[in-house]
């Protein structure tokens, strides 16, 4: 069957035919869903052999945990990253007390093409800057101008209100600004 | 900022094909075990069937449960019959001859008139 068979089906679907036993879904849901729990660990961790240990553990509760799935509670991509975001903060407390140079350095994670030289540079600067941010406004950076996510949903994965997301976005956003304004030459930007 | 997250968005990290590989290992093993345990999970009866002994000790058991009802039923009058071939009948008396040669005596008597 081929992928595009069951790819504009719902997440908490797909997931019930898994439950039941379907290999197709489990084949589409590990593609839809892998590549965003990955990146968004990668994210948060800015390691990608980490990333990859974190994102496979959340998948796996994810497989785990479909036999009991009930929808309408929670999205399936909510659901999975609140719990990449606490796996990641796990590997964070643990990472903590090691020394600073032992931490590698952020992946861009692409491909170095000429076009996407630039990109590549921002968007490693922008990782160093975010793992520079305390580890909540991280989060609520990443989920809102990265993932995408709107204030109700990113303020159901971190379980606080809206308005403390608004609030750790913009502390978040402050920073990054502050941390990214010193290399905008390197980057790229030319003052007039 | 934008510019930032534009291009974090374009550049986002892949997964390597290898995770990729794990991931649907692991739902294929969990998909694997769910279904398993579904079929493998016997009813009440199953159950009671398998710490029995499975099909063969269910027949024996029926076969020796029948053959005790019908010793039970059919079997009461050879019963009967063999008590009474080793114990005699109720009403069967014996007789006790505790002074024998008193029959000598009367004889004697009844003779000589």
């Amino acid at each position: 069957m081929p992928f595009d068979a069951q790819s504009d089906v719902d997440d908490h679907i797909l997931l019930r035919r898994f439950a039941a036993g379907d290999d197709e879904a489990a084949r589409v849901l590990t593609l839809r869903l892998t590549p965003r729990v990955f990146a968004h660990a990668m994210r948060l961790l800015g390691d990608r052999a980490e990333a990859e240990d974190v994102a496979q553990e959340a998948m796996l509760r994810l497989w785990r945990i479909a036999p009991e799935w009930r929808a309408g509670e929670a999205k399936v991509s909510t659901w999975l990253y609140r719990v990449t975001a606490n796996l990641a903060t796990d590997r964070l407390r643990k990472r903590r007390g090691v020394a600073l140079d032992s931490v590698p350095e952020p992946e861009d994670g692409a491909p170095s093409a000429a076009e996407g030289l630039q990109d590549a540079a921002r968007a490693a600067a922008l990782q160093a800057a975010l793992a520079a941010l305390p580890e909540r406004q991280r989060q609520a950076v990443v989920l809102r101008h990265i993932e995408g996510l709107g204030n109700p949903e990113i303020a159901g994965i971190m379980d606080i209100s809206a308005e403390a997301v608004e609030s750790l976005i913009a502390r978040g956003k402050r920073a990054l600004s502050a941390a990214l304004s010193g290399r905008r030459a390197e980057l790229g930007y030319h003052d007039d | 900022m934008e510019d930032f997250f534009g291009a974090a968005r374009r550049m986002a990290p892949e997964p390597s094909p290898a995770l990729m590989a794990r991931v649907l290992e692991d739902a294929r093993a969990v998909q694997a075990t769910s279904v398993r345990g579904r079929v493998a999970r016997p009813g009440l009866l199953a159950q009671l069937r398998e710490a029995l002994g499975g099909w063969p000790a269910i027949g024996g058991l029926a076969t020796a449960g029948v053959m005790g009802l019908a010793i039970g039923i059919g079997a009461a009058t050879g019963l009967g019959d063999l008590t009474a071939a080793l114990l005699g009948q109720p009403g069967d008396a014996y007789l006790v001859d505790l002074m024998p040669e008193l029959d000598f005596d009367i004889a004697m008597d009844l003779s000589e008139g």
